[in-house]
């Protein structure tokens, strides 16, 4: 397993360089170049998670990771502060290996789902690959410049995906979803150089995120703990907290920076919402949990509450929306905004079982959302339209298509023995069970559940009871039911589902050590 | 001293400037090969020639320190950005250009090219003020060179906007003389307390280094001059002159009784603010590319203003860093933007009908994505540096301003996503596009993946841009 890490980064790039050289004509080549290449990617996360060791307890962040990668990368002498150097570091612990097995999923899911791209093929999948590649990059990233580098490198690709084989108002909502981003990694890129100012190596400033979880800083530095410190009065560490939680805020997205996601996914070709909703909005979840709590525990403790209460803004004000809308993909957006709002709620009750619930519940969104936008996709690609109204009894017409639906959106609204379920109760027993949340979090929380399952029936009773009914005649010869490609990319995700629903410690063995260290090291920083 | 010796130490000290008078005694070369008559080829391989005779003389330059009865001042920056320059002017020849005044349009890039190195090394008041002089009339003869009305009317504002620049400027070297008898930087250095009309002297004085830099408020002619002028001389002028003043500023900004809390740091603190700000906001309602790129490059000159005020470490070092990245960016957005009016592509909405050309539209969105400062493109790195030496110097200096200074960095750089990314809009994502195919040439696409790869390169290997620096620098202390 000797750099495994490292191919499962790069393979896709490499793919997507060698494809620059075929030429556009033959364009069948890149779709199944692509599958290939993320096949392979999703094998070797698989023997990753074979040869994970569940068990390893670690006394430091040092020990925690596993399969670790590095090299010198930049190293550049900078006269009187000594040099920047930044490493290739590549790690993965509890936390990050089933994101990794996440993504390798969702991605090949979604070039099933780019299967029928013809216009322009190789653009698109040499930017899907690039993706790819920098989704996968985030989550293994040990090295605070090589994660920034990977999480600004997923705007680029993202931005023309949407905005070349995009809906109507595809150049508004890329323009959106790119400004906003960029403004949140903006905010993360400031707190970046101010770690690398506080945080030493043996002697030398450094970007390695182990360090700075281990809280190596450097005596009197700006960030460390033991000197407090003052910007425009108020504590430094406090302000970077804050910078990251807007950072990745944006990305997750947390009300009230979310309004870049409904207009992207609605705009966006169906593999990219899948991949927007399964994979970056996870990446932001992950960055949180990572580098904002990892890093400021101190911070993350002093403002647990203002984090829930971003995090329950989110899961009403979203679940809200959702009931609202008339267009299936929006409501489907909207329930994602509202489902983050359960991560940032168990991050914020900082107990273990809110943690892990908040992973699971990244994980368990991460399958449940690509599976919602490819039923919204179905309709849409049949008929070129999703407004609810202009559907209803599809039950009677779609049969397979209404059961996958069916499962989808019980999952989706938390129904027991899914997936979605698991993460939401673990995330509510978190948020009544910690010190520093009011039990009213918990209760406005639940609440939320009760607003999902609201927009979800509503739909199904919209859409799929009744009369059968389509608006416009002519999509009457395309209303047929689900079609091979799509079961074969609808029918794994709902496997996972039922199984993470009956058997969630398919996740949880994995992150068990991992978390229980992280909750160690935030009750160890603040006495 | 008898006159022998001081012919003999005047001859000496020639050699600091060696390079300068190869670069004019070549343009007269080029001009007389002008009369005679010549083809593009000839004028192009005779500049090659004249700059890399002058690249060694400048390499190989052994004087530091002050020369010629003090007039000249040769610091070991000044070698190597002396270097940059002339590499850039061979750039510079990439670009297309018709037989019709060539020698004499190279001429005038040369002259500037002379004056920009002279503006780095002045020291004497006098140099400070004649350089600044021969490359601003380079540069308003230049702006004509596409014999346009339009380029015409450019022309004449920037010389008016000259004009007052170089009048206010007169005045305050007549306040510092004046009032203190000094007539180089060195030895006002050496005056242990200025007083403050001399301090107005010397803001005024600025001024005039100001207008070279584009900062607010004498950035004025800025975008009508970039618009007009041939996209070569464009490239050259919002490069050469600007480092060259950056690198004069700062060593106007290190005389020792200038403390760094001296209300001149803080004006000019404001002043960069303000010039990133009106850059950005400026660039924002444009609808021709090329003038939307030039209030572009005025947010860059606040960028770089700070470096020419912060004399840490990392700044020298980051200085050094965010130039090359900013000179490379420069000459490859300005190249494109050539190569697209070339077709007839000038303003945004023009764009929508080069969608079929993906290879070169690709390499144009790197570009500005590098302008922009993401990865990974060397631009991010620039930004990086910046943003890093501003951080420090917070720490270390604890100034406000310069924390203020990195908020408006950082949100400008938003706000410079927004406008870089309506040509890569038009030209990819703009719909009901009449897909008429432009082609382009194989030699520009040559040269545009040729920058894109540098960019790259520049962001993956950053070291290479120290390396640059040792191998253009021969004085080893």
């Amino acid at each position: 397993m000797q750099n495994s890490l490292t191919y499962i980064f790069l393979l896709p790039l490499l793919v997507a360089f060698a494809m620059i050289f075929i030429p556009a004509d033959r364009w069948k080549v890149f779709r199944r170049l692509s599958l290939a290449a993320i096949g392979v990617q999703f094998i070797m996360s698989i023997l990753l998670a074979i040869n994970f060791d569940q068990s390893l307890k670690a006394d430091t962040w040092s020990g925690a990771f596993q399969f670790v990668e590095k090299a010198d990368w930049i190293t550049i002498s900078l006269g009187s502060i000594g040099s920047i150097s930044i490493d290739y570091f590549l790690g993965i612990d509890g936390i990050s290996l089933p994101l990794v097995m996440l993504s390798s999923f969702v991605l090949l899911i979604g070039v099933i789902s780019s299967w029928n791209i013809e216009e322009k093929a190789k653009g698109y999948f040499i930017l899907y690959l690039v993706l790819s590649s920098s989704i996968i990059g985030c989550f293994i990233a040990l090295d605070f410049f090589l994660f920034y580098l990977c999480f600004e490198f997923m705007l680029l690709p993202m931005f023309f995906l949407i905005g070349i084989w995009g809906g109507d108002r595809r150049s508004y909502a890329s323009i959106k979803f790119f400004l906003y981003t960029l403004l949140g990694s903006l905010f993360i890129l400031v707190v970046m150089i101010g770690l690398y100012l506080s945080v030493v190596d043996v002697g030398a400033n450094t970007f390695s995120l182990v360090q700075m979880l281990d809280g190596n800083y450097s005596s009197g530095s700006v960030l460390d703990p033991n000197s407090p410190q003052l910007i425009f009065g108020y504590s430094a560490r406090a302000i970077a907290f804050i910078f990251l939680i807007i950072g990745f805020g944006i990305k997750l997205p947390a009300v009230p920076v979310h309004t870049w996601l409904p207009d992207a996914h609605v705009e966006a070709p169906t593999a990219i919402s899948v991949v927007l909703a399964g994979l970056l909005l996870k990446v932001g979840a992950y960055g949180l949990l990572r580098i904002a709590y990892g890093i400021f525990p101190d911070a993350a403790v002093d403002y647990a509450l203002l984090v829930a209460i971003i995090g329950v803004v989110s899961i009403l004000y979203g679940g809200l929306n959702a009931l609202a809308q008339r267009d299936l993909k929006r409501m489907v957006a909207y329930s994602s905004v509202s489902h983050m709002g359960f991560v940032l709620v168990g991050l914020a009750s900082l107990t273990a079982i809110g943690f892990s619930g908040a992973l699971f519940h990244m994980i368990s969104h991460g399958l449940i959302s690509p599976a919602l936008f490819l039923i919204a996709g179905v309709v849409y690609d049949r008929t070129g339209n999703r407004m609810m109204e202009n559907f209803s009894g599809l039950a009677n017409k779609m049969p397979v298509y209404t059961f996958f639906m069916a499962i989808f959106f019980f999952a989706g609204l938390g129904l027991p023995g899914l997936s979605g379920f698991v993460g939401e109760l673990m995330v509510l027993m978190g948020a009544f069970g910690s010190s520093q949340l009011s039990m009213w979090i918990g209760i406005l929380a639940t609440l939320g559940i009760a607003v999902s399952a609201a927009y979800f029936l509503w739909t199904i009773q919209r859409m799929f009871y009744g009369k059968y009914f389509v608006r416009d005649s002519s999509w009457e010869v395309n209303m047929f039911d689900l079609t091979t490609r799509e079961k074969l990319m609808l029918i794994p995700l709902a496997i996972l589902v039922i199984l993470l629903g009956i058997y969630p410690r398919l996740v949880l063995d994995y992150s068990n050590e991992s978390i229980n260290f992280f909750i160690q090291q935030i009750s160890n920083s603040t006495p | 001293m008898n006159l022998t010796e001081q012919l003999n130490g005047i001859l000496n000290d020639l050699q600091g400037v060696w390079t300068e008078t190869t670069l004019i005694l070549g343009a007269i070369i080029l001009l007389l090969i002008g009369l005679i008559g010549s083809n593009g080829v000839v004028t192009k391989l005779l500049m090659t020639i004249i700059i890399i005779v002058a690249i060694g003389l400048n390499v190989s330059n052994q004087s530091i320190g002050l020369l010629l009865m003090d007039s000249i001042f040769i610091s070991k920056p000044s070698i190597y950005f002396g270097s940059l320059f002339l590499i850039i002017a061979l750039m510079i020849l990439l670009f297309p250009r018709d037989k019709k005044h060539a020698t004499e349009f190279y001429f005038f890039i040369l002259a500037m090219l002379a004056g920009s190195l002279f503006m780095m090394k002045a020291n004497s008041l006098l140099i400070i003020y004649l350089s600044i002089e021969l490359v601003s009339f380079s540069a308003y003869i230049l702006t004509n060179f596409s014999f346009k009305k339009k380029s015409f009317e450019a022309g004449i504002k920037y010389l008016l906007f000259g004009a007052i620049s170089s009048a206010v400027m007169l005045f305050g070297l007549g306040l510092i003389y004046g009032t203190t008898g000094a007539f180089t930087i060195s030895s006002l250095g050496e005056i242990n307390s200025i007083e403050l009309i001399t301090q107005v002297g010397l803001g005024m004085m600025l001024m005039g280094v100001f207008f070279k830099i584009s900062i607010v408020p004498s950035h004025l002619w800025v975008p009508a001059t970039y618009q007009s002028a041939p996209a070569d001389a464009t490239a050259f002028m919002s490069i050469v002159p600007k480092l060259a003043g950056l690198i004069l500023l700062q060593r106007v900004l290190s005389i020792e009784s200038l403390n760094a809390h001296h209300w001149i740091f803080e004006i000019v603190l404001i002043l960069g603010m303000l010039t990133i700000t009106s850059g950005t906001l400026g660039a924002f309602r444009q609808t021709h590319a090329r003038r939307m790129i030039s209030f572009g490059a005025i947010a860059h000159s606040g960028f770089l203003l700070p470096f020419a005020l912060i004399n840490t470490g990392t700044a020298v070092q980051a200085f050094w860093w965010y130039a090359v990245a900013y000179a490379f960016m420069n000459l490859a957005v300005f190249y494109m933007l050539d190569q697209y009016e070339r077709k007839g592509v000038n303003t945004l909405a023009d764009h929508k009908s080069t969608s079929k050309s993906t290879w070169m539209g690709t390499s144009y969105t790197f570009i500005l994505i590098s302008l922009v400062g993401l990865p990974p493109f060397a631009g991010f790195m620039a930004k990086f540096f910046l943003f890093t030496t501003l951080w420090e110097y917070y720490l270390t200096a604890d100034s406000i301003t310069v924390l203020w200074y990195l908020i408006i960095a950082v949100l400008a750089t938003v706000g410079s996503l927004f406008y870089y990314l309506q040509i890569p809009k038009h030209i990819f994502l703009a719909k009901g596009q009449q897909n008429q195919s432009i082609n382009f040439s194989l030699w520009a696409k040559i040269i545009a993946t040729l920058f894109t790869i540098g960019l790259l390169l520049l962001f993956f290997v950053p070291k290479l841009v120290i390396v640059m620096q040792h191998l253009l620098n021969n004085v080893h202390e």
